[in-house]
């Protein structure tokens, strides 16, 4: 609703168009993924609770996510959320640091 | 069961640069891949 009262959008029309937008955009990396079984699957809510509970299902073996591993007072002002998902899932985590080529840990 | 890597992703560039490792780790496993994008639900108010 804006200023002046009037409905722009519905929330529910609001989710169909993010979910929409989101899974357009899944769609566009599966050339990545060529040769793979893929699924795709979007959460509204928390995005750490979303991850670690998606991660939670029977048939999830691993996480792997992309960090920038952050130092020092960075750190502890802007923790992100690979390295929150890492420390309250129980899933192991893979995590591959971006623009640190070859990079990458494995964290049980 | 079948085998699933979760990619958690943010709909960001950095977030897919863990696509190239993790797709020679699923066709050395065997694996499914499942890409999950969840952010917080937006209110059009």
């Amino acid at each position: 609703m804006n200023d002046n009262g009037q409905v722009i959008a519905y929330a529910d029309q609001e989710t169909d168009r993010v979910e929409h937008e989101v899974t357009v955009f899944l769609k566009s990396l599966l050339g990545r993924l060529s040769g793979v079984r893929t699924e795709l699957a979007v959460r509204f809510g928390d995005p750490v609770e979303e991850i670690v509970r998606e991660a939670e299902s029977e048939d999830v073996e691993l996480i792997a996510m992309a960090t920038h591993r952050r130092k020092g007072a960075a750190r502890l002002i802007a923790g992100s959320v690979a390295e929150t998902v890492e420390r309250q899932t129980t899933r192991p985590v893979l995590l591959v640091c971006y623009g640190h080529a070859g990079a990458s840990e494995i964290a049980a | 069961m079948a085998r699933t890597i979760l990619v958690p992703l943010d709909a960001t560039s950095e977030s897919t640069a863990v696509l190239d490792t993790v797709r020679e780790l699923a066709r050395v496993e065997g694996a499914t891949v499942r890409l999950l994008h969840a952010r917080l639900r937006q209110r059009p108010w």
